[in-house]
């Protein structure tokens, strides 16, 4: 310690020294233009003179001159600038990068470091990117984003969070989903999703995804997945300022590409298929003494009566959604002054959805704080703490889901019987009465605080403690309001009214130590290593109340309630890593660059034989560039070739105490009941993936053309399975560390600055990534030839094929003389017979697309910026429940109906149409692959308009920088194969657990429109 | 730069304290291990046991089961779903319409097995580890009820996929009779012959050991002998069956059990019956905590009335005399969308409470009469065959004169109490299996008087192989030892 403070006295001494010696000084600060980084190491000279100087680690200078002399900035991977400081003596200058690959910086985890020093594969997206959007998922901003990284919408429910898969899907049964590491604190995977939703997007400066080996292995049993690693904003990336942001627009469903029957189609079609149960028409025919049966009418009883139920027709989607609200206010403060970064934000976003009884309010704070206590110390403190608040609507199979609702209800089913009391309808609920009356309300509070001392007493050695707190605390109430229509189905008549109150608490801690050393030996050989501890723990703890019997269904907490249901409950269960980690990297000139990592994890959740993995990665970089007989290569200004190798593990998917035999308990009339719930495994381990990846980074034309291949090969061992035992032991299966699948495929981005004119101010760039991977399952557990996925029971793992491979029966048309609907049967046969054991594999049909990706473009012209991101997918294919259900072959005549339905078999001779319908055919139960559609797409997926007003209008009005922009989010939706409904699924129905992006359709919440009007005010 | 260092190694040390926490224990579990210890444990365990028959827990995922399950299939509705006692109902949300139609394969079959299965292996972790206990009256109790439960579930699998008794050969399969607790078990299929032997075996031992009475909700001495007399009737072996019941109606009575009368036997169907002298031996209890709502199967409440899943047979409505108390304790009628039903309102639930939550009762003492009166008819004693008929019969008619029937009268007047006092309790299907007799469904429909749709299979022969039902495709998969029934 004597000899840090010694050398801190020293260093202070030179300054002063320093500063009395001259006598005219200029100062400033130099700034990266892309993100506003202060740049250190940047050459500041005075011109002709061969005396200069280079910015601190703040980017700070302090250079003497002459007056009147030039100035001249200079970096690599920038382009020079010369400025002359006139009669001020404070001269800020901001540097435009050349070139991506030299000057970028990529947060790594663990380290930040130059891309060209990097030789593994990360993914960056810049803030900016993700800024100003009304959508407040940040997964969801990243769609189409980065290569290689499939972000696949949920559903169009505000708040819903997106499925992200790195380089495809990696494991069955284990989590899939990317860990997140949000300011070095590693994110428990059930707090992720909440924090994608409850950071505030325009509070990220970067977003990097780790995606191989030597990227992800850093993070051992939980970077399987990959890694995505947010980081905040601090301050240090503008200057002080004041701006607060505002934004409104409107969130639509986008429109359906199909047609449900009109009134008087629907009742030809329940008379052409002698359809007798329509309740409306059985009544007006009773109420005017008709017999009831349609056919023993006459032509003009029969038209007399339809056109009554015709006049009362209606359209159910305009009655049950309507056009939903979206605002946001912003206030952000951030700035530096002297040795303290300050960064404060402050956000409120309010969401309507499209029905009513579905919004999102949001609050967001932040704060984020960084000071060098002394040359040799900085303390950094980042903290973020958002609630969301959300009335949710229920996502199944039946009516009391409005988006299922709106289609079934028959167009001359009424919205109210004649007394005023809600229509039941066909399906037996009216949805519109529960939506106010089965109100279901979610809470999530969630943030994180991070504390970090760094020191850092002598040059290139840092050493640094930091503590990350994680906290997401959930609450659902759920009230089935006492005389609502639920409530007359299924609850208590002495006790009516129920409400759940239930939710659950996630705490973590993640201690992280940690020291990196850079040190060159000679001027050739340059060495950065770096060592960590960590440490983390995590506690998740529930609870669940219910009772019934409320007075009055305005008082909905539980005091109010008459009777406890029995089922209040809570649970507490913990888990815990201790990790280490050694990284080395390793450059010669840099030309050759070498990465080297181990890192050993031991966790609580594994078996006692196998609780601790090691984990490690290694890999190499070429810089071809800067080899001398690349010199001559003007126009090629970057090319690196690079390759890694490494295994992670999957930590996910299985609950804390899995590999323990346990007795639980219950109850049985009262008293307490006690029995084995789980077989012991004490080797159940994590999943582990090897990655391989070889790929190489180019720049050409300085910089206006830059891009990256990679060819990767992911291999999933020890695959967790629950393992079939036979049901005669009281069991059905225990978890078991058997099986294996691959992803190969290729990445692919290019960037391209079509046209940069310094002179005019035109800059017009494009983007554009691709992901082309391959799946394959290629061993399952001793002989079992396939599993059925039990949730959808429509596809299957099987070795040989892509996972979730749909197995089907195959649907062989219409016979042409009878109508009737025909079949393949196993043996491939022609059956008019439907029977579930002719499902066959249907080779090369999974959810999964054989490519997909975004591409966009960006055009700026004085003040203007016009930017449109699209994605794409091709080659997945999805079951189309809503097709089936739709589009019956009669069996749904009681319900809505397309007019594709009316599209059948009429007379021998018909081809190309629906089978003749019959409202007993049970079609609607078989699983059939004529319900299996191709669903590509190509979605405008964001527009945004900008502009800024000029700065010499702006500043009259004491405004630093004036910003008005519009937006749209989802303007058009190219669907090629005719895709019956939206082509981009992600979940089937959350309830209904079909929940594999883009398996199967099912009415969950449709995906929304929207158009915004912003503007930002700098002060 | 020492400071660093000492520093560093502080922290390197905490780390290292840091192992312990490696191991983590459940908050909501003991080890299995440790399980079976004290005395409280065995009664946890027994208690566990029975309740397998409501629920099922294996990991995070609790399932209904055994007499609660609907789709899958459930001891409370589908042996009747499989007979002539009822007919789908077209307004229905058409659970088990598999069932009614026969239209059963391995893939989608009555789930009796891992349910039933699972009771087992809660039956044999306690008799495994019953030496634990000291000698003694606790140990004998708990190990009577632990063999009879796994006596019950393993009579039930086999009247559902094995043959009758009396039609199989010394080597047609029953089920696997499983007594050891090992995971790594792949059983194969018992002799059915073999099998009920062993059910028997294990009710014997259980009547000689377990106590008289152990309150509501448990087996006791007269429930055991009960369904031992039932065991005894499926076998054919008719003194066996007097001699069983008899025990079983002393017994009951010592304890203070008797016959409902007519005006108490409603009582029963909502769970209102005097527990220390109701006519049921043995029931699950299934509070409303539990929440299994069991009769949903044959109906469900709804802001339009009630909305039948299954209607009861025309047929067997018409035999219910006005006079019978069964009638208004089983049936009732509902409109539902402008149509009249019959539906079973046996499940419908108690006075108050949750709809359709009521407890299962699995043995009474009118179906040991009935089992008696069979037996004894068998026995060629008609006198003691009449006596017991009519005591049951002067309980269930208001107003009854004793009958005179002898003959095939008696007979017949023996098998028709029993369909109509055992009607949607489980029984019908067996009834008919055990009989060996084929299955003739009326061609009545599913409305209150007899129109509507009619079942589509009228009749299944008598040798049909659906009368076993095919195992499920899971076990057949994972255990090669054990075979799939004929047909499936």
């Amino acid at each position: 310690m004597k000899k840090l403070l010694l050398l801190s006295l020293c260093f202070i001494v030179l300054c002063v020294t320093q500063v009395f010696a001259q006598n005219s000084t200029i100062t400033g600060t130099v700034r990266g233009k892309d993100d506003g980084m202060p740049l250190p190491s940047v050459s500041v000279k005075v011109k002709g003179s061969t005396s200069g100087v280079q910015t601190n680690i703040n980017g700070q200078y302090s250079i003497s001159a002459p007056a009147g002399s030039t100035l001249v900035f200079s970096f690599i991977g920038y382009s020079p600038q010369e400025l002359s400081p006139g009669t001020t003596n404070v001269l800020n200058v901001t540097l435009e990068a050349s070139s991506k690959e030299l000057t970028e910086v990529v947060v790594t985890g663990y380290q930040t470091k130059t891309r060209v020093n990097v030789s593994s594969s990360i993914s960056t997206v810049t803030g900016k990117e993700i800024a100003d959007k009304p959508i407040p998922g940040i997964d969801n901003l990243l769609q189409g984003k980065a290569a290689g990284v499939q972000i696949t919408t949920e559903n169009g429910r505000p708040g819903a969070n997106a499925f992200i898969r790195i380089r495809g899907t990696g494991s069955v049964n284990a989590g899939q989903q990317p860990l997140l590491v949000v300011d070095g604190v590693q994110i428990p995977d059930n707090t992720a999703p909440e924090f994608y939703n409850t950071l505030n997007a325009n509070d990220v400066l970067s977003v990097n995804v780790l995606k191989d080996a030597a990227a992800a292995a850093l993070y051992g049993a939980r970077g399987s997945n990959g890694v995505v690693l947010i980081t905040t904003k601090t301050g240090a990336e503008s200057d002080s300022h004041i701006t607060y942001s505002f934004q409104y627009g409107t969130n639509k469903k986008i429109p359906d590409n199909f047609k449900m029957m009109s009134a008087a189609q629907k009742l030809q079609y329940e008379y052409d298929l002698d359809y007798q149960g329509n309740s409306d028409l059985i009544n007006y025919l009773t109420a005017h003494n008709l017999p009831t049966d349609s056919k023993l009418l006459t032509t003009d009883q029969l038209h007399t009566a339809w056109n009554s139920l015709i006049a009362q027709s209606h359209n159910w989607e305009d009655d049950i959604l309507h056009s939903g609200k979206i605002m946001q206010h912003q206030v952000t403060i951030g700035g530096h002054e002297n040795k303290t970064n300050y960064y404060v934000s402050f956000e409120k976003y309010d969401e309507d959805g499209i029905v009513v009884g579905s919004n999102l309010h949001r609050y967001t704070g932040k704060v984020n704080l960084s000071a060098d206590i002394k040359p040799w110390l900085t303390l950094t403190n980042n903290a973020s703490l958002g609630q969301r608040n959300t009335n949710e609507v229920r996502d199944l199979y039946n009516a009391q889901n409005p988006f299922y609702a709106m289609y079934a209800y028959n167009p001359y089913e009424k919205v109210f019987n004649a007394d005023g009391s809600y229509n039941l309808t066909s399906q037996g609920f009216p949805i519109l009465e529960a939506l106010k009356n089965n109100p279901e309300n979610t809470k999530f509070l969630s943030g994180y605080n991070s504390t970090t001392l760094d020191l850092h007493p002598i040059k290139g050695l840092h050493v640094s403690s930091q503590i990350g707190l994680t906290l997401n605390d959930y609450m659902r109430a759920y009230y089935i309001k006492p005389g609502s229509i639920l409530d007359g189905y299924i609850g208590d008549p002495a006790a009516p009214g129920e409400k759940t109150d239930n939710g659950s608490r996630e705490f973590n801690y993640d201690w992280v130590n940690k020291a990196t050393y850079q040190f060159d030996v000679g001027s050739d050989h340059h060495f950065n290593v770096l060592g960590v501890q960590e440490f983390q723990k995590d506690q998740f703890t529930s609870y669940s109340l219910s009772s019934k019997g409320y007075p009055d269904p305005n008082l909905s907490t539980q005091n109010n309630s008459a009777a406890n249901t029995g089922n209040n409950s809570t649970t507490l269960s913990i888990y815990t890593i201790v990790s280490l980690l050694g990284e080395a990297d390793y450059n010669y000139k840099g030309k050759y660059f070498a990465t080297g990592s181990i890192r050993r994890d031991g966790s609580s959740r594994f078996g006692a034989n196998n609780r601790y993995g090691n984990f490690y990665a290694a890999s190499l970089g070429w810089l071809i560039t800067s080899e001398d007989f690349m010199k001559d290569l003007t126009w090629l200004n970057v090319l690196k070739l690079r390759g890694s190798i490494g295994n992670t593990g999957n930590f996910s998917g299985i609950n804390n105490y899995q590999s323990l035999g346990l007795n639980g308990f219950g109850k049985y009339n009262g008293q307490s009941a006690s029995f084995p719930t789980q077989l012991p495994n004490p080797d159940l381990t994590w999943e582990k993936k090897l990655k391989r990846d070889i790929g190489f980074d180019f720049e050409i034309l300085q910089g206006r053309i830059s891009g990256a291949f990679e060819y990767y090969n992911e291999l999933t061992t020890s695959l967790l399975f629950q393992l079939p035992v036979s049901q005669t032991t009281g069991f059905s299966a225990i978890y078991k560390n058997v099986g294996a699948l691959y992803n190969r495929g290729i990445d692919a981005s290019i960037n391209a600055d079509i046209i940069r004119d310094q002179k005019s101010g035109l800059k017009w760039s494009v983007y554009g990534n691709i992901n082309f991977n391959q799946n394959k399952v290629t061993q399952l557990y001793g002989g079992a030839s396939e599993i059925v996925n039990p949730n959808s029971g429509i596809d299957v793992i099987k070795p040989g094929y892509p996972i979730y491979t749909y197995k089907l029966v195959r649907y062989a048309g219409v016979n042409p003389q009878t109508g009737a609907a025909q079949y393949y049967d196993k043996n491939g046969a022609i059956t008019e017979t439907y029977s579930s054991s002719d499902e066959v594999v249907l080779k090369g049909k999974s959810p999964n697309p054989k490519f997909y990706g975004g591409f966009g473009t960006d055009v700026t012209y004085k003040g203007f910026e016009l930017s449109a991101d699209f994605t794409y997918s091709y080659g997945g294919w999805t079951y189309n429940n809503n097709m089936q259900i739709l589009d019956s072959w009669g069996d749904g005549v009681f319900g809505g109906q397309s007019t594709l339905a009316l599209n059948y078999w009429k007379k021998p001779g018909d081809v190309n149409v629906l089978p003749k319908p019959d409202q007993n055919s049970g079609s609607q139960a078989e699983v059939l692959d004529y319900y299996l559609q191709k669903d590509n797409y190509i979605r405008f997926k964001n527009l945004t308009l900008a502009y800024t007003v000029p700065k010499n209008i702006s500043q009259r009005f004491k405004v630093a920088s004036l910003r008005v922009f519009v937006t749209g989010e989802n303007l058009l939706t190219i669907n090629p194969k005719h895709f019956f409904g939206d082509p981009e699924v992600g979940v089937g129905s959350a309830e209904g657990n079909l929940v594999i992006p883009g398996e199967s359709t099912l009415f969950s919440y449709p995906n929304t429109r929207q158009f915004t009007l912003g503007v930002n005010v700098t002060f | 730069m020492k400071k660093i260092y000492i520093y560093t190694s502080i922290m390197l040390l905490t780390l290292a304290g840091c192992k312990k926490e490696l191991i983590q224990n459940p908050s909501n579990a003991v080890n299995t291990n440790n399980a079976y210890v004290t005395e409280a444990d065995f009664t946890n365990a027994v208690l566990g046991a029975y309740s397998a028959m409501i629920f099922v827990t294996q990991g995070t995922v609790t399932t209904t089961t055994y007499y609660g399950g609907q789709d899958g299939g459930s001891m409370a509705t589908t042996p009747d779903v499989l007979s002539d006692n009822v007919v789908l109902n077209q307004q229905g949300r058409k659970s088990e319409q598999d069932f009614f139609n026969f239209k059963y394969t391995g893939n989608n079959t009555w789930n009796l097995w891992q349910n039933a299965y699972s009771v087992i292996g809660r039956a044999n972790n306690i008799i495994t580890n019953i030496g634990h206990l000291k000698d003694g009256t606790f140990k004998n109790n708990i190990l009577g009820e632990a063999l009879a439960i796994r006596a019950l579930a393993h009579f039930d699998l086999l009247r559902v996929y094995a043959k009758s008794y009396t039609s199989a050969s010394a080597t047609d399969p029953g089920v696997p009779y499983v007594t050891s607790v090992d995971p790594s078990l792949l059983p194969s299929r018992t002799p059915d012959k073999t099998a009920y032997d062993m059910v028997v075996a294990d009710l014997v031992q259980a009547q000689g050991v377990i106590g008289a009475d152990n309150g509501a909700g448990r087996m006791n001495k007269p429930a055991v002998e009960g369904i031992l007399s039932r065991v005894y009737l499926y076998r054919g072996e008719w003194q066996n069956c007097v001699t069983a019941a008899t025990a079983s109606i002393t017994d009951a009575t010592a304890t203070g059990h008797q016959l409902a009368s007519t005006d108490n036997f409603g009582n029963i169907w909502i769970d209102a019956d005097n527990l220390t002298s109701t006519e049921v031996l043995f029931r699950v209890i299934i509070t409303d905590q539990d929440n299994d709502p069991i009769g949903v199967g044959y109906e469900q409440a709804s802001p339009n009335g009630v909305k039948p899943e299954y209607s009861v047979d025309f047929g067997l409505y018409t035999l219910y005399t006005n006079n019978d108390v069964r009638k208004a304790a089983y049936i009732d009628t509902s409109t539902f969308n402008g149509i009249l039903y019959n539906y079973v309102k046996k499940y419908f639930g108690r006075a108050t409470g949750n709809a359709n939550v009521v407890d299962y009762k699995v043995i009474r003492l009118g179906e040991v009469y009935l089992n008696r009166a069979e037996a004894y008819y068998n026995l060629a004693n008609q006198a003691a065959a009449r006596t017991d008929l009519n005591t049951l019969r002067s309980n269930r008619y208001t107003g009854f004169v004793p009958g005179a029937e002898t003959g095939t009268t008696l007979y017949t007047a023996i098998l028709l109490q029993r369909r109509l006092e055992l009607a949607f309790e489980g029984s019908r299907f067996f009834d008919i299996k055990r009989l060996n007799l084929p299955l003739e469904r009326s061609s009545f429909g599913d409305n209150g008087d007899g129109k509507g749709t009619p079942a589509s299979v009228k009749t299944v022969p008598a040798t049909s192989n659906l009368f076993q039902l095919p195992i499920p495709i899971y076990e057949i998969n994972v255990n090669k030892n054990v075979t799939q029934n004929p047909g499936y």
